[in-house]
């Protein structure tokens, strides 16, 4: 009988946990605007920004792409090549967006960037600093 | 002969019953859900007329909102003199009371031309025109009818001369851009030229000064800029879809939409896919897409966008050129436009209100009926030249109807002012 109960519990309980990360991780999706990802190699880490938010649909913004290396201190004078698309439709994107501007401290200015449809969208960072080629992948739904 | 008897009622009893099942499935409609959720009627509220913002700026056309152009412009686009007939003018294709359409699966013109004629109602929010996207303005568009041999088969000298010799236009072009200048000798101005006609007109362009061309040149990209200050006032109206959203929001009895029609709109967000193209307000992304959409019957595939932005790149009339009013930082659409063989095919998303009004369907009217249309995206098939992004929908005869009664009830009325509608 005892252990039924707690087989029970054990049921709810991790029902709502699922319940509670599910609805969390679902918000986040929708809500994010900026990112942290990683290189391959690995080296750099990349901060994500949409200067517009939430991130439009059907309209072009622009992003800010800052670049850390693994001292943590940050890169100038990368060359930052941005692709990408949805995978879901076997599709690129639908402008070419491209680096127009060092910020300064490691913060680069992605223009052109416009999605026009609702879904995961993949972008492909290819970055070289000093002849090293580093790739990162970043995917988010919008 | 008994058993067998029995064997022939038992098949037959089988036979029955799958096809009586297979139409159960095919036509009865599963029980829909009357609720939306929270999320969903946001997602509604981002596609009513109520959420369009306010008309893009057109930074290329300096009198884009300045009243006078646009009563110019209207004047201009009811002119059947702007033909070599004498019989075209842009309402030729571009019908108010065929909501800017003409109900034919190819525009005629002097002749019959080689694309369904797209609608104008919202046409200023668009990023780029043409189904191949080979304009990158609304004013830049208005002109390649005009020089187009099968559509008005006229030429910027004689839209020149129009202007010039007619005193009304003379008057009004004056107060919009200053002078105008003397273009009544013929030998400096030949009374049919362009760069893009007939030999005789492209050698009568040739043996101009580039002075005189670039004069010609800015009377006719203006001409293009006040068609394009009238028909940034033509906008659809609302829709049963607009008021359904809206008494959905107000927590009101959600009855401007039937049960089936709502059945449809729920496809259209999830099973059917066509929000992901028809999104927004006007129900497009105004992006190309190849939907593996075939030829008209006996003709060669279009190349689509994959052809148009070349074109655009290349067209003095564009963002970037010196007809243009904006400066380089602001045509970021042309500056960041993606090229590449994924275009080869891909044809500019139509607007979806207004539906019963722009039959036939597609670049070249090739699909007859809406669900004709339905039937093609349900499909999916391979394209035949380049990739068809869309996949199978798997949808149930009732599903095509009910998306197609969804599509029925974005017709509405147009919102813009009578004055505007009529011959000036």
């Amino acid at each position: 009988m005892m252990r039924t109960t707690w087989l029970y519990k054990k049921i709810t309980i991790s029902t709502l946990l699922l319940c509670a990360t599910t609805l969390l991780f679902g918000e986040r999706l929708h809500a994010a605007v900026s990112w942290e990802t990683h290189s391959q190699p690995s080296g750099l880490t990349l901060h994500l920004k949409s200067l517009q938010s939430p991130i439009p649909l059907n309209q072009m913004h622009q992003w800010e792409i800052t670049i850390i290396n693994g001292e943590g201190l940050p890169v100038e004078d990368a060359e930052v090549t941005v692709t990408g698309g949805m995978p879901e439709h076997d599709h690129g994107l639908a402008t070419a967006p491209r680096v127009t501007q060092q910020l300064g401290e490691g913060r680069y200015l992605l223009e052109g960037v416009r999605f026009h449809m609702p879904g995961m969208w993949k972008l492909d960072f290819d970055i070289r600093v000093d002849n090293q080629r580093y790739q990162v992948e970043h995917s988010f739904s919008l | 002969m008994k058993h067998m008897q029995s064997r022939t009622i038992l098949i037959l009893a089988l036979s029955i019953a799958l096809c009586t099942a297979w139409a159960g499935w095919q036509y009865i409609p599963l029980p829909v859900s009357s609720t939306w959720a929270e999320r969903d009627v946001a997602l509604l509220q981002s596609m009513t007329l109520n959420a369009l913002p306010p008309i893009p700026t057109s930074p290329g056309n300096a009198v884009a909102d300045n009243l006078s152009a646009a009563q110019l412009g209207h004047q201009i686009f009811f002119d059947p003199r702007l033909s070599s007939t004498g019989t075209v003018s842009c309402a030729t294709c571009h019908q108010p009371d065929k909501y800017f359409n003409d109900e034919l699966p190819l525009a005629v013109g002097v002749s019959q031309a080689t694309r369904n004629t797209m609608g104008l109602l919202g046409a200023a929010y668009s990023p780029w025109y043409f189904w191949d996207g080979r304009k990158d303005s609304l004013w830049s568009q208005a002109l390649a009818p005009i020089e187009n041999p099968l559509e008005h088969n006229s030429s910027r000298n004689q839209v020149a001369r129009l202007i010039s010799s007619t005193a009304g236009y003379r008057k009004q072009y004056q107060a919009l851009f200053g002078n105008l200048p003397d273009i009544s000798d013929q030998k400096r101005f030949p009374v049919d030229a362009t760069p893009l006609g007939t030999t005789a007109q492209q050698q009568a362009w040739q043996s101009m000064s580039a002075a005189d061309q670039q004069l010609i040149n800015d009377i006719f990209a203006n001409v293009g800029k006040v068609l394009a200050a009238y028909q940034r006032k033509l906008m659809p109206g609302e829709s049963p879809f607009d008021t359904f959203v809206a008494q959905l929001g107000n927590g009101e009895p959600a009855t401007a939409l039937s049960k089936n029609e709502q059945a449809g709109l729920k496809l259209f967000l999830s099973k059917a896919q066509c929000i992901n193209c028809h999104n927004g307000p006007l129900f497009t992304n105004n992006a190309f897409h190849n939907t593996a959409v075939l030829p008209p019957l006996g003709q060669l595939p279009s190349p689509g966008r994959s052809e148009g932005l070349r074109q655009a790149r290349s067209d003095p009339f564009n963002c970037l050129g010196s007809y243009s009013d904006a400066t380089p930082e602001q045509c970021t659409e042309l500056r960041f436009a993606r090229s590449g063989d994924e275009l080869i095919g891909a044809q500019r998303t139509a607007s979806l209100r207004n539906l019963a009004h722009t039959a036939p369907y597609m670049h070249a009217g090739q699909i007859e009926t809406l669900a004709e249309v339905i039937e093609h995206y349900d499909r999916a098939e391979d394209a035949i030249f380049g990739h068809n992004e869309a996949k199978p929908l798997g949808l149930r005869a009732i599903e095509r109807r009910q998306l197609q009664a969804f599509l029925d009830s974005l017709n509405g009325e147009i919102a813009t002012a009578d004055k505007w509608l009529n011959p000036p």
